[in-house]
């Protein structure tokens, strides 16, 4: 072979490659015989994993036909269930469901709806927020994060909704349930406390119809008007697929493709 | 300028001095909670109750795990003091549970301008939240604090973001365990320093 001295320098850089190839090489292989350890670890702790999946996605399913105009049980319910009193501002109190009339100008039909967060399933409020603080639950609920928020109101100009409110002033008698503070966004939580303290009773854990019905649904039925179905959108055979299915509900600006988890009939 | 080495030490040593005559005089007076003890030492909840405060907040917040024995829910339900006609008084007010200490070592903590600081007039236990058993406390620091300590982990944008979309992994092993305990409960143990001298020191 042709070693010379005069190639020896490319000889020790291919020497010094060699040896970096080769730490590469062990690497990757610690890097494989990792992985193919970790799925044993993995398997003993699946039963150990909590918290929200995307098995379900909740929902609501508002019957227009049923909701009555001037009725305002569900925002009752709301308020009272998140401790949502008034500052003596209307202009900038929090809203969380409103009531909105709408009438066709042709036809002189009045119709009237619950308006609050739509829990899109790609949700304009979380592409926009600067800080992560507005994002999707696993199960579809959307949510502010008031750890992080810092009240940029991005999300709320990004919402075709107008589904959320900024808090100005500070607020004192807040539920355990439902923090709330001045600074930060908020808006409809699909009332999350009620789903997770559904989840965290051991038995029938996954069974729809252990889920607590968020507080606007229960209002609207202690006011016999059930005009508010709440359920899981990924369950072909729950209530609320059914209902869908047959009244072709629809969603409020559906050209927007939001997909969203609050449908209407008979818009 | 320069700092030599004794004139540090006499810094010190004066810092120390001044610091024991403070903590025999005023330290904070801390009003005893309900019940014999709580979910862990004193000793470790005096130095980590601010990390597993934020761990559970994220835990609660992104994965919506509202069971675990580490809310502020439950801080406030056993830490909370009565007036004279039994009227809950804010857990931040002066000398009270969290503004003793916080006030004397000049922290300032903002839980209380979202979160309540009373417990609620309506009973909540109907919503199925069960006090949390000890095999329940433990399993759940072993789980979150054995590795790397993770609690610690503020939550940055981008951990934020991760969390929401990883959800972190549960590995719960009875070695875990062991690192845990040798880790943060013996040290506390052994541990003699009170900790608001500490914190003065620091």
């Amino acid at each position: 072979m042709k070693s010379t001295a005069s190639n020896s320098p490319s000889n020790a850089s291919a020497a010094a490659r060699r040896r970096f190839l080769q730490g590469l090489g062990t690497i990757g292989a610690a890097l494989v015989a990792g992985s193919a350890v970790l799925p044993a670890n993995a398997q003993a702790t699946v039963k150990e994993i909590k918290g929200v999946t995307g098995k379900h996605r909740w929902g609501l399913l508002i019957d227009t036909t049923k909701c009555a105009t001037g009725c305002d049980a569900c925002v009752r319910g709301c308020n009272a269930e998140h401790g949502i009193n008034s500052t003596g501002n209307p202009d900038t109190d929090a809203q969380w469901i409103r009531k909105i009339e709408l009438k066709d100008n042709l036809t002189g039909q009045l119709s009237s709806l619950p308006m609050m967060c739509q829990h899109c399933e790609s949700a304009p409020c979380v592409d926009v927020c600067p800080t992560g603080a507005s994002f999707k639950r696993a199960d579809g609920v959307v949510l502010v994060n008031k750890h992080t928020c810092i009240g940029c109101r991005y999300c709320m100009m990004a919402c075709p909704y107008k589904a959320r409110s900024f808090i100005h002033e500070p607020i004192t008698d807040q539920l355990t349930r439902a923090p709330r503070g001045k600074g930060t966004v908020e808006s409809c939580t699909l009332c999350v406390h009620r789903i997770d303290a559904s989840g965290s009773q051991p038995a029938e854990k996954s069974a729809e119809k252990t889920v607590q019905q968020p507080a606007c649904a229960v209002s609207c039925k202690e006011d016999a008007h059930n005009a508010i179905t709440f359920g899981d959108l990924n369950d072909p055979d729950s209530e609320i697929v059914q209902a869908i299915e047959r009244s072709q509900a629809q969603q409020v600006r559906a050209d927007l493709n939001l997909n969203t988890g609050v449908r209407y009939t008979r818009l | 300028m320069r700092f030599r080495l004794p004139h540090v030490m006499l810094l010190l040593i004066g810092l120390l001095l001044m610091n024991t005559v403070a903590a025999d005089n005023s330290g904070p007076i801390i009003p005893k909670g309900k019940g014999e003890q709580c979910v862990a030492d004193t000793d470790f909840m005096r130095r980590n109750h601010m990390d597993l405060i934020v761990h559970q907040r994220d835990e609660t917040v992104i994965r919506g795990i509202r069971d675990e024995p580490f809310s502020l829910a439950e801080c406030v339900d056993c830490h909370v003091q009565t007036d004279a006609n039994a009227k809950p008084i804010r857990i931040d007010a002066e000398g009270q549970f969290c503004s003793s200490c916080h006030t004397y070592v000049a922290a300032k903590i903002d839980c209380f301008g979202c979160h309540a600081a009373v417990p609620d007039p309506i009973d909540d236990k109907k919503l199925g939240f069960a006090p949390a058993a000890n095999e329940a406390i433990e399993a759940y620091l072993a789980r979150n604090l054995a590795e790397n300590n993770s609690v610690g982990d503020r939550s940055s944008v981008e951990s934020n973001r991760l969390a929401a979309k990883n959800p972190p992994d549960l590995a719960q092993t009875h070695d875990a365990l062991r690192t845990f305990r040798q880790k943060h409960v013996q040290a506390a143990h052994s541990a003699r320093t009170p900790l608001h001298r500490e914190s003065v020191l620091r």
